[in-house]
């Protein structure tokens, strides 16, 4: 018959043979009281801080501090809980609730946390890529670098062009400490309408891009956009993001050999993935300004979001526009006419040389492919 | 006289999916918040949690190994792969300017080959003796006495010797490696024995690879589960004076199979998060399939003294993705 003071049974080891002796076993007083369930003879108290308590799988199981090998196991969790439960007032909430609760609470917090860290990604790896030399960065883009340059058009004059129109731009505009005030800007053969900043300072319009945009005022404002990205670090924060991002995955699934911190061929990826809305809408700010420097006309960035917008069925309502990386092109067009200059202005490029840009990089022999 | 084997001792399993799913979920916040620092203390609480919900014979087993002895072990084996890559590379580097890249290219690979397979087998016996030493079992610790360099000769002898024989050495390599590590653990003056031998096995392991192979894999489980019958049925445990028991497993390649491809369809339609309810499962279930026949009187086991051994095979084998627990 249980007595109420000594309500659980256990054995009790004292490491020096594996023999069990039975026991009666209470708490009282912060303490382990234990006596023997033969002849109820008491054997002594633990103090509750003199030991260590381990508790799962339907046991309990108390080790003297002192002397780990001795120990008593009780075929029951109820201990643990009380001891916990005295222990303050989280473990008495704790000790209350369901392991399904439990496990529902648990899975909460991951995923807030995971939530958590995917936005802290975006604001952590700025600030950090603000930080990063320049000169890093262009070491870091070399090989892929060089394997576009290597790749791009070739028409006589076309490099020169393009040299004048990125130096223009950059007049007057305020660089961080250590970036070249040279941009490179190459046209490369691919067909799908697209630019992209690396990082380093090379800027790349495809040549898909050329061909559909309808004056050279687009392709400079194009052009102000992305290298803005690559002045305000946008594209050294993506490489920075995306070595966090890959670094707490390998962690979540265990993989650490995989943990590959600066991959190659992981930048081609970052290069061409989509920069957040802040950063976006930040590289629009500074490619206004940019342009109104050079007096060269918003009109172009302003059509070429207006086409965008015919084009793409997606006119982005207030929900959707929460969930896009993109603003929504229609305030985009809003924010570029707000204070848009009319007067005092300059063609980007002489209308021959834009010809020449049209023209010149459509046929597939414009672009030159070196082998080693 | 008393029939031995009449006492039947059993391996049984209490954790539940549920539990241990807690576990490792606080194991994934925290490491993630630490950035892997945390993965130590993760990795001990999920030893404690599998040891604690493990029992032979109505007493559970007990885990004691600490998260500082581990993540020491891997200070270390970062410290030990940093300096002979560079030592490594610089003999590369220096053999390259004299014989040439070929050469060099050469002893970089061969260095790298030799240290594979080498480091592996050292891994999983350096592994299991600190998992051993770290457990108790009615307050009595496991221990395994150092076999490492019996261990890895053997393995790189049976390894070789298997290949040119075209995988008919396949089964004395096993058995000699099983036995290795079976012979030499004890439970403190319990020790285990295994009496079996690989020409016993040798047409159960050409019947299996061959079958397997026609297969797809399907007869592997049948193949797993004879080698799995046949250890347990040589593998004894007792000594002289206490008494010996010897072991038993009723597992059948059926039940491998199901068992396989539920987990199997099961991970990928939870997209792993099913992952602790498979592992505690997988244990019940390999548990009840497990026991040992015999009478020993436990009660008159006494300690042995153990043998020191540190954590740091037991970082290797976490490095090398072993899959160990």
């Amino acid at each position: 018959m249980n007595n109420p003071r000594f309500p659980w049974r256990g054995t009790l080891t004292d490491g020096k043979s594996a023999g069990l002796r039975t026991v009666e076993v209470g708490l009282e007083d912060d303490a382990i009281h234990m006596r023997d369930a033969s002849t109820h003879a008491h054997l002594g108290a633990w103090l509750l801080e003199s030991v260590d308590i381990e508790s799962g799988a339907g046991a309990t199981i108390l080790r003297l501090k002192v002397d780990p090998a001795v120990q008593l196991t009780i075929e029951s969790g109820e201990l643990a809980q009380r001891i916990a439960a005295r222990r303050s007032v989280f473990g008495q909430l704790f000790s209350h609730t369901s392991i399904a609760t439990k496990l529902f609470l648990l899975l909460l917090v991951t995923i807030g946390g995971l939530l958590a860290i995917w936005f802290s990604a975006h604001r952590f790896s700025q600030q950090i890529a603000h930080h990063v030399p320049f000169e890093w960065e262009q070491k870091l883009a070399e090989p892929l670098v060089k394997s576009y340059v290597d790749r791009r058009c070739i028409e006589p004059g076309i490099d020169e062009m393009l040299k004048k129109l990125s130096d223009r731009l950059l007049a007057g505009v305020p660089l961080p400490d250590g970036m070249p005030r040279e941009f490179r800007v190459i046209v490369v053969n691919e067909t799908a309408p697209n630019a992209f900043a690396f990082p380093g300072g090379m800027i790349a319009f495809t040549r898909g891009f050329i061909a559909e945009a309808k004056s050279a005022e687009e392709v400079a404002g194009v052009l102000a956009h992305e290298m803005q990205h690559v002045i305000q670090r946008h594209v050294m924060a993506s490489v920075v993001r995306g070595a966090m991002l890959t670094v707490v995955w390998s962690v979540l699934i265990g993989d650490y050999a995989g943990m590959i911190l600066i991959d190659p061929s992981l930048l081609y990826t970052l290069v061409t993935a989509k920069f957040s809305r802040d950063q976006e809408a930040e590289a629009d700010r500074g490619a206004l300004a940019m342009l109104d420097a050079a007096r060269i006309s918003r009109a172009g960035k302003r059509d070429f979001f207006a086409r965008l917008m015919a084009k793409d069925i997606r006119d982005l309502g207030r929900w959707t526009e929460m969930l896009s990386t993109h603003p929504a092109d229609a305030k985009r067009i809003a924010m570029i006419e707000s204070g848009m200059p009319t007067e005092g202005l300059e063609p980007a490029l002489e209308p021959v040389d834009w010809l020449s840009l049209r023209v010149s990089c459509q046929k597939a022999s414009s672009y030159e492919r070196k082998t080693q | 006289m008393e029939n031995n084997s009449a006492v039947t001792h059993r391996f049984t399993f209490h954790g539940r999916g549920a539990e241990f799913a807690l576990i490792v979920l606080k194991n994934i916040i925290l490491t993630i918040l630490t950035l892997g620092v945390y993965l130590f203390w993760a990795k001990v609480n999920s030893r404690r949690y599998l040891w604690q919900a493990s029992s032979f014979a109505g007493a559970r087993f007990v885990y004691h190994g600490t998260p500082m002895e581990l993540f020491k072990a891997r200070m270390i084996l970062f410290a030990v792969i940093l300096v002979s890559s560079l030592g490594v590379f610089a003999l590369s580097s220096a053999l390259g300017s004299t014989v040439g890249p070929v050469a060099a290219a050469a002893v970089f690979y061969l260095v790298f080959f030799f240290a594979f397979f080498v480091i592996v087998p050292f891994a999983v016996v350096s592994g299991l003796r600190y998992r051993f030493s770290r457990t108790t079992w009615r307050g009595i610790r496991l221990g395994m006495k150092d076999c490492q360099k019996e261990y890895v000769l053997t393995w790189l002898k049976g390894y070789f010797l298997t290949i040119i024989t075209l995988g008919i050495y396949a089964s004395w390599w096993h058995d000699a490696t099983y036995s290795i590590l079976v012979n030499n653990t004890r439970v403190g003056t319990l020790k285990l024995r295994y009496t079996g031998k690989g020409a016993d096995l040798m047409w159960t392991y050409i019947r299996g690879f061959l079958l397997s192979l026609v297969t797809f894999g399907i007869y592997s489980a049948w193949f797993a589960a004879q080698v799995i019958r046949y250890r347990a049925e040589h593998t004894y445990l007792g000594n002289a004076t206490d008494g010996h028991a010897r072991a038993e497993a009723t597992v059948t390649g059926g039940e491998i199979f199901v068992q396989f491809l539920l987990q199997y369809l099961l991970l990928i339609f939870t997209l792993g998060l099913a992952l602790p309810w498979i592992v505690t499962n997988t244990l019940t279930w390999s548990m009840e399939r497990l026991r040992l026949n015999g009478r020993i009187n436990f009660d008159a086991v006494a300690q042995k003294a153990t043998e020191k051994t540190g954590a740091f095979g037991d970082g290797i084998g976490d490095a090398l993705d072993l899959g160990l627990v």
